[in-house]
């Protein structure tokens, strides 16, 4: 199957200079979040700008079956003027109607929560005010598909709640969201797919991120985490709303038999699948009632004769479990 | 020069003297029209210089900061040889008319717009002109609204190359020839009018000259100061 | 502060930009000092500055202009360059004042006949004290004499112009050759230039009386040496020939050359005067 924006061989450099992205194979899929992460400089900018139509790759094909498609830049780049002047501009170049451009101008500004300072000069805004003003922006094209740069990058906390819960809606109704960032808490929250960068290739993810919600610890020493899927997993104990569990494949050992160990987390489950990664590596893809994924190498696999539908355990310790 | 020079420079001054008028208003209406011509051409080559790749852009750009100093004498002699009666454009009678100093003017003040408005958009965010595009502007859009959003450079580009214009002399003595009521400028007049000894006049226009380019330096101060406000 | 700062300078800027552009369109359009002609003809008439800087124009011409619905534009520049700008075919007729320049400028075929109209004559300025001692010459050419003796500061047009080619002429007299050290100053400028130096620098120079009248108050320089028949000034004009360049209005440049000729023209050079003296004589008085 074909999602919103196909990538294939697809290579980018400038001209002179080593290349700087080079993409497999990559299918987004609609309603989908799907959040771009790695280190500075690894090419998560120019991912996006690729898919945007905004630099053309060297090789392979990008194809687009959207439209709308917008990108918000890391710098939000409102024009000098009001917010609402800023807005209103994408539907103003395409003589919309009067009428119609004041009900989506106040649709899109209530949705990022800026109606009140739609007649505020664009320059003086706050950083979070701005991000949020660019976005509605490009939300007021119902976009089709809505890439974002480091959407919540150094903003206020508000702000990236906003923009967090605008981005989820917008998700909801049918948007496919590609966005990029730093900040792992946002990534984890927001992605139903995360797309780790690495030196301009997209790497395989070697985090299990579990749904559900963090238990009210109390007077424990240990949490409990529900799972959307039913079971309840051992956590460390921390206050607050945490949505997301986050467990890296590393962490998860596999065995033949129950072991008995200091860690918490003891899940019998299913083998689904076997993938070898590379020469080194194999991700075993668990049903443990929920779906649990764990990286070993080839060694452990023939040790453990690792094959579909083989029973086997899974460990982790409650403090390799991320809460978020 | 005398005492009585410098009063009568004020009496002209005070009862708005024909001439004194005359003089500042072929003054403004040169150096306003050749402005207006040199933005009309510099403004969108200084948007395509700015933002299109093609081949010889890096060799124009050079070549307009280099004719940003252009001599004006050098500009005069240029215009002139081509407006003369000898010249390849003479059949046109341009030459010694209001034209032919708009022409020499328009010369020396489109590489300034267009050098300022060039360095002045690469200045402005790289991001904007991607913005513009993924919001789906057409090329002309995309023009305009980036003319709008350096408005300040543009418009203090058009002052600067009116500041130069309207201070010049060279082309406007060679090109004008200084013909009373006709083409005198403050310039030319008060290069001129001082050798047959009406320095009154040329006192009265010289604190005219330098009302103008004060107005046109407290322009260009106060514009800058708000580009650059945070 | 914040908030005016905010609003104000965008206001401010339109504001400006429109009081400029408002204020110079008002005045380049509104205040156009030129005499209005409904369906004038133009005239481009090629001088030297003494003619026009004395104002004898201001008085010779309006009643031609006129007579025959015509503006005359001048432009007042030196003898060789007017010449120069009658040879480009730029103006319809010029008047200058340096003879041998003049027939050759008919000779080559750039104009049609020179007509010598009126005269007026050159005064050997200098300092007051007269180091060079040129106030006692005989003639002119003496007077030169001794100051290249004495290599007192002399003051030279330098431009090709009408003073300039006199000039020349006596230092041949005078030597036998040009002048030349570092007491002779060309500074190729104009009179009113020239004069100013020479002033400032207490250097002597040859000037035409109507420039030199106009400079009397503001310049301590009295006149050393006048009179001498080398100094008579001659006035020609002469009408750009319409077969070297077809465009120019050769029937108004005659008709100016007759009015110059005519007897009222005779009479208005006859009567105009500069701080009470009379600067130019037709010919044939």
């Amino acid at each position: 199957m074909t999602g919103l924006i196909t990538i294939r061989d697809l290579l980018f450099s400038y001209p002179g200079s080593p290349p700087l992205l080079s993409v497999k194979e990559l299918s987004l899929d609609q309603g989908r979040i799907a959040v771009l992460i790695g280190d500075n400089g690894c090419g998560k900018t120019t991912l996006l700008k690729v898919m945007a139509g905004l630099l053309t790759p060297g090789a392979g094909t990008v194809t687009r079956s959207a439209d709308p498609l917008v990108l918000v830049h890391q710098k939000p780049s409102l024009f000098t003027e009001s917010v609402g002047a800023n807005v209103a501009w994408p539907l103003k170049i395409r003589r919309i109607p009067r009428r119609e451009i004041r009900k989506r101008l106040d649709a899109a500004l209530e949705m990022v929560g800026l109606e009140h300072l739609e007649n505020r000069w664009a320059p003086s805004l706050s950083g979070g005010e701005k991000q949020r003003a660019a976005i509605a922006r490009a939300l007021i094209l119902n976009p089709a598909v809505l890439l974002l740069d480091e959407p919540t990058s150094n903003i206020d906390a508000p702000s990236v709640e906003t923009i967090e819960r605008v981005l989820r809606v917008l998700a909801a109704e049918g948007t496919t969201v590609i966005m990029s960032t730093h900040n792992l808490a946002s990534a984890y929250r927001l992605a139903d797919r995360l797309l780790p960068m690495v030196r301009g290739s997209l790497v395989p993810s070697h985090e299990n991120v579990l749904r559900g919600r963090a238990l009210d610890p109390g007077e424990e020493h240990i949490g409990r985490f529900q799972l959307e899927e039913g079971p309840v997993i051992y956590c460390p104990a921390a206050r607050g709303t945490f949505t997301r569990a986050v467990i890296r494949m590393e962490d998860i050992i596999l065995s033949a038999g129950e072991m008995v160990s200091s860690a918490q987390n003891h899940l019998a489950g299913t083998v689904a699948t076997v993938l070898a990664e590379d020469s080194e590596l194999v991700r075993i893809e668990l049903d443990c009632g929920f779906p649990l994924d764990a990286v070993v190498t080839h060694r452990s696999v023939d040790e453990l004769e690792l094959k579909r539908g083989s029973t086997v355990y899974a460990t982790f310790k409650a403090s390799a479990v991320a809460l978020y | 020069m005398n005492r009585e020079a410098f009063l009568e420079a004020f009496r002209l001054l005070s009862r708005l003297d024909r001439e004194l008028i005359a003089i500042t208003a072929n003054s403004m209406h040169f150096a306003l029209a050749s402005t207006l011509i040199a933005a009309a051409l510099g403004i969108p080559l200084g948007v395509i210089l700015a933002f299109r790749e093609f081949p010889g852009r890096r060799l124009i750009v050079a070549a307009t900061h280099t004719l940003m100093g252009l001599p004006t004498v050098v500009a005069g002699l240029l215009v002139f040889s081509f407006l003369s009666r000898s010249g390849p454009l003479g059949w046109l009678g341009l030459m010694y008319t209001p034209a032919a100093v708009i022409i020499g003017q328009a010369f020396l003040a489109l590489p300034i717009v267009l050098s300022l408005v060039y360095s002045g958009l690469t200045r402005l965010e790289p991001e904007l002109i991607e913005t513009l595009i993924t919001l789906g502007a057409t090329p002309l859009q995309r023009t305009l609204k980036i003319v709008r959003e350096g408005r300040i450079v543009v418009a203090s580009a058009a002052l600067t190359a009116f500041g130069r214009v309207v201070g010049e002399v060279g082309t406007a003595m060679m090109l004008g020839g200084n013909i009373r009521w006709y083409t005198r400028t403050i310039t030319t007049a008060i290069a001129l009018e001082t050798q047959r000894g009406a320095f009154a006049l040329s006192v009265a226009l010289g604190v005219v000259l330098m009302i103008v380019s004060f107005g046109v330096n407290f322009g260009l101060n106060y514009m800058v100061r708000f580009r650059t406000a945070p | 502060m914040r908030a005016t700062a905010r609003v104000s300078p965008r206001f401010v800027t339109v504001v400006l930009l429109t009081t400029v552009l408002g204020v110079s369109g008002v005045i380049s359009i509104g205040a156009s000092g030129r005499p209005e002609r409904v369906g004038a003809a133009r005239l481009v008439l090629a001088t030297t500055t003494s003619t026009e800087n004395s104002g004898l124009l201001g008085a010779l011409l309006p009643p031609f202009e006129e007579r025959n619905n015509v503006v005359v534009d001048v432009i007042a520049v030196g003898t060789g360059q007017a010449l120069q700008i009658g040879r480009s075919g730029d103006a319809d007729v010029v008047m200058v004042h340096a003879p041998d320049l003049e027939r050759r400028f008919v000779a080559d075929g750039y104009g049609l006949e020179r007509v010598y109209f009126m005269y007026n004559d050159f005064v050997l300025l200098g300092p007051a004290d007269d180091p060079a001692d040129a106030s006692s010459a005989s003639d002119a050419a003496g007077a030169f004499a001794r100051i290249a003796q004495a290599e007192a500061p002399f003051i030279s047009r330098g431009d090709n112009s009408g003073t300039h080619v006199k000039e020349l002429e006596i230092w041949n007299t005078a030597l036998g050759r040009a002048a030349e050290g570092s007491w002779y100053r060309e500074i190729g400028q104009g009179m009113g230039a020239v004069i100013t130096l020479a002033n400032e620098q207490q250097a002597y120079t040859v000037a035409d009386r109507g420039t030199y009248l106009s400079y009397i108050g503001a310049v301590n320089l009295p006149i050393l040496l006048e009179g001498d028949p080398v100094l008579f000034n001659p006035y020609g004009v002469i009408a750009v020939d319409p077969e070297r360049h077809p465009h120019v209005n050769v029937e108004l440049a005659k008709a100016l050359i007759d009015h110059l000729t005519s007897a009222e023209g005779r009479r208005i050079i006859r009567e105009y005067r500069v701080q009470g003296e009379q600067l130019f004589f037709p010919d044939r008085d």
